[in-house]
């Protein structure tokens, strides 16, 4: 196994996604609830550093939604008022930094830890829109890696497409990893020269798509070597 | 696990009692490796307990994540040390900590087995923030729901418990 692929393996079995799943509009208020872990399947809440939830209405950058550590699902549960808007987009946006040495993995940065062999930043983030239009996904862009769909939700039979964006740019030819609940495993796929990845909407669902990307430019010499950028958006398909 | 925790109605409210589980190495363990979960990935320099309140999930986290463990305890002698005052039904209290234990500590954890009215802990909240502790996330084996101490004392502070009363 050469190196990348072996680094690439890791990361993944340490490694957690977070992703923001159902959404539930009642008395006024609108709840969603980030979870952490794989294929759509939580292990525990991820770290509260990590939970800086955010959000944005038809007027640009609204209140923090408040949170809550919650036991079903066991992740977080973020709720905030629902004042009428077309669309919201709620975003969790993450920044850590990782190491791995002798002993594993570790938070914390280069300088601290002896015999460091990898280490990296990340830009861990969770996306969902919240749209009273299935038609109309927004244009609300927050993310240094962003994800936009070309609809807020799908019907079984459409061809759901996805933009994939670094700092504003289409990333062309980017592997992005594409699950629905109702499959058993994850899907590969690669953005096209414009940027785009197109899944075929089979089962009903929630559509979940990852794009990853390292920027080996945003370093900082005695702290990480790259910068991991993550990003996870989670429609929805009827 | 829950079969050992016991819980007895008081009239208004439930009291939980844990010792089944602290009795059973098994479920002991099962719990601890669950609460050390709610911590693992958590950047902080220390955990703070309230002995009142039950150390027993504390101590075990301290140990194996090697992190510096403050207890706190009811002190009503001595005054030359970190102490807050709190009140309940059954008066004033005063909580205190060792003189020194907050040096150096910038981040810190509240873990404690049960979460009731939740006032020692709220009281522990504070005296933290009087030596400029912020306290990043409280971690609980059993949390009592009929007391919610999570939404009226502690609002604003990540509270995570392995139970609620209600579920058991």
């Amino acid at each position: 196994m050469d190196e990348e692929t072996e680094r690439s393996f890791s990361r993944m079995a340490y490694g957690h996604e977070m992703w923001i799943s159902d959404v539930v509009r009642k008395e006024g208020t609108i709840e969603a609830f980030g979870l952490y872990g794989h294929k759509l399947q939580p292990d525990k809440p991820m770290p509260t550093d990590y939970a800086n939830v955010l959000l944005y209405d038809d007027n640009g950058r609204a209140p923090n939604p408040e949170r809550e550590i919650i036991n079903k699902p066991r992740g977080w549960r973020f709720s905030f008022e629902d004042k009428g808007a077309k669309v919201y987009t709620l975003y969790i946006d993450s920044n850590s930094v990782w190491i791995t040495n002798d002993e594993g993995w570790h938070r914390g940065v280069k300088r601290d830890y002896q015999n460091v062999k990898y280490s990296s930043a990340y830009n861990m983030v969770a996306k969902r829109i919240i749209s009273l239009d299935p038609a109309d996904p927004g244009n609300v862009m927050h993310a240094t890696l962003e994800i936009m769909p070309d609809r807020a939700s799908y019907k079984v039979g459409d061809t759901a497409s996805f933009r994939v964006l670094y700092e504003g740019r289409p990333m062309p030819n980017l592997k992005v990893v594409v699950y629905n609940s109702a499959w058993q495993d994850l899907q590969f796929s690669k953005t096209d020269a414009e940027g785009v990845v197109k899944v075929p909407v089979d089962q009903k669902g929630s559509i979940v798509v990852i794009a990853k990307y390292n920027d080996e430019t945003k370093a900082v010499s005695d702290e990480f070597d790259e910068t991991g950028f993550s990003t996870t958006l989670v429609v929805d398909a009827e | 696990m829950q079969e050992l925790i016991r819980i007895t109605d008081k009239g208004n409210h439930k009291a939980v009692d844990i010792k089944g589980v602290i009795e059973d190495e098994e479920a002991f363990a099962e719990a601890a490796e669950y609460i050390y979960n709610m911590f693992e990935r958590e950047v902080f320099d220390a955990i703070i307990c309230v002995a009142e309140a039950g150390s027993y999930f504390a101590d075990s986290v301290s140990q194996r994540m090697k992190k510096k463990l403050i207890c706190l305890w009811e002190n009503k002698e001595q005054k030359e040390q970190p102490v807050i005052t709190y009140r309940t039904h059954h008066g004033e209290h005063i909580l205190a900590a060792a003189p020194g234990s907050f040096d150096g500590v910038k981040k810190a954890v509240i873990i404690t087995d049960v979460l009731s009215h939740g006032k020692d802990i709220e009281a522990a909240v504070k005296l933290a923030m009087t030596q400029n502790v912020e306290i990043v996330k409280i971690g609980v084996f059993v949390e009592n729901s009929d007391f919610d101490a999570r939404h009226k004392l502690l609002k604003g502070i990540p509270v995570e418990c392995m139970f609620f009363t209600e579920d058991l």
